[in-house]
């Protein structure tokens, strides 16, 4: 277990390095201050949600970069055969590449502007901190999705400017299709297509759950199951990918 | 060490945008009432229409109706702009609709002219089981009071007496609060303060672990 977390440190070392990280996060952070400040907002979820949205675009676009192509220059640079040189399996080594360049990033990015905000509306945000953190749960989610296919798209394409146009491309694709699902289901009244689209978003789920809005199970166990299975694809892969 | 850096890096950002925000607060801030008087040209039309949203506050909305002959009020959840969109649904379209999307209020509001069969408008309470909200009969001239919170709204639907609707809005914000401005500060600038001395503590930590490792 230590060793796993070793390098999840030392990886982390790379894919946050300031500045690039720093300006993100102060960029983040600041849009946070000003959505909190002004509007008079009186919920700890509406909060989450304002802060959140623009907030999950930045977070998947570095995601984009620094997970996506941070990765594939692992592969470029052979530092990936160094980490693979570790007394740790090649399922280990995903894991915990998946922590450094997905995980540890977006949570970090998502967290920044959401403590802004926790400290400007603090009496709205301690009434219920449970739900302000439940809407971080929700984006966390989202991104770490996005985040596990753009790690992919890095190893399997072994080159930084193709895997950044191949994870950008899946970001934009996967949110047209979600607009034209909700937008062509609305137009010919078919729901089972609007369902489908709200299915894709997770954190928009968990906010109308917040809301008191009824949702499916199923809808709700979507994008989980997803993160799932692209999770265990990735590992298959991997694995296979830099058999010893 | 590493995980220290970046919670002193964390800190030193948090701490800035604190403080970015409380200058902001102070300059912009939040409004917590607004008054708004809207009309609709009812020549042409049968019908007309306000909606109240409230996207990112809460709140109380007080709307009163010069020139109508019935209201009805429905209170919706979600998006309602998208449940105004849907009242095409029913054979209701909306014709010369001005929205007004004001951001400091944290509430959306307009008047449309509702393009319709006149019956169907006085036939609207039946439609409670099509439409998933509650429809209310107002006297004419009472004035509607309806409790909003955020992703809430209030749609009120007129059949008019004359050639014009005249609408009248006041809504006021309830349950805001945050923290004085001067409080702001200070809590910016100690959020600062100790993220650069954790980010200074670290890096003699480190200076020193490297000293006695070489």
């Amino acid at each position: 277990m230590r060793r796993p977390v070793e390098l999840i440190l030392l990886d982390s070392g790379d894919s946050l390095r300031p500045p690039g990280f720093d300006v993100m996060m102060i960029i983040i952070a600041s849009l946070g201050a000003v959505l909190a400040t002004i509007q008079p907002i009186s919920q700890p979820h509406v909060a989450g949600r304002i802060i959140l949205d623009p907030t999950l675009f930045a977070t998947t676009l570095f995601l984009a970069l620094r997970g996506s192509a941070g990765v594939a220059g692992l592969v470029q640079r052979g530092i990936m055969d160094v980490y693979l040189s570790y007394p740790l399996s090649r399922a280990q080594v995903f894991l915990s590449l998946s922590v450094s360049r997905v995980l540890l990033p977006a949570l970090t990015l998502l967290s920044a502007p959401l403590i802004v905000a926790g400290v400007i509306l603090l009496p709205i945000i301690a009434s219920d901190p449970l739900a302000y953190l439940t809407v971080l749960g929700g984006y966390l989610l989202q991104a770490y999705m996005y985040g596990l296919v753009f790690m992919l798209a890095g190893i399997a394409t072994r080159n930084t400017g193709t895997a950044s146009i191949v994870s950008i491309t899946f970001y934009f694709t996967y949110n047209i299709v979600m607009i034209l699902l909700s937008t062509v289901g609305a137009a010919l009244e078919k729901t089972v297509l609007v369902r489908l689209s709200d299915s894709m978003a997770f954190y928009y789920l968990v906010y109308r759950r917040l809301l008191g809005v009824e949702v499916d199970a199923v809808q709700m166990l979507f994008v989980p199951a997803m993160t799932l299975a692209i999770l265990l694809l990735g590992l298959v892969y991997f694995v296979r990918r830099f058999e010893p | 060490m590493m995980i220290r850096r970046l919670v002193a890096r964390t800190l030193i950002v948090v701490g800035v945008a604190v403080i970015l925000a409380a200058i902001l607060a102070e300059a912009i801030g939040a409004k917590t009432m607004v008054e708004w008087s809207g009309s609709v040209d009812t020549s042409n039309v049968p019908g007309a229409a306000m909606v109240v949203a409230a996207f990112s506050s809460s709140g109380t909305v007080e709307v009163s109706v010069e020139g109508a002959e019935r209201i009805y009020y429905m209170t919706l959840r979600g998006d309602p702009m998208i449940a105004l969109r849907q009242l095409s649904t029913i054979n209701i379209s909306l014709v010369d609709t001005t929205l007004v999307r004001d951001v400091r209020a944290g509430i959306a509001y307009g008047v449309s002219g509702l393009e319709t069969n006149p019956l169907l408008l006085r036939a609207l309470p039946l439609l409670a089981s099509i439409i998933p909200v509650n429809v209310s009969t107002s006297q004419v001239g009472e004035v509607i009071r309806v409790n909003l919170t955020g992703g809430t709204g209030v749609l009120v639907v007129v059949d008019p007496a004359g050639d014009e609707v005249v609408f009248h809005m006041a809504y006021r914000v309830t349950g805001y609060q945050r923290v004085d401005t001067l409080d702001l500060i200070l809590a910016g600038f100690t959020i600062s303060l100790a993220g650069l001395l954790l980010y200074r503590v670290s890096s003699t930590r480190r200076r020193t672990a490297g000293g006695t490792g070489g």
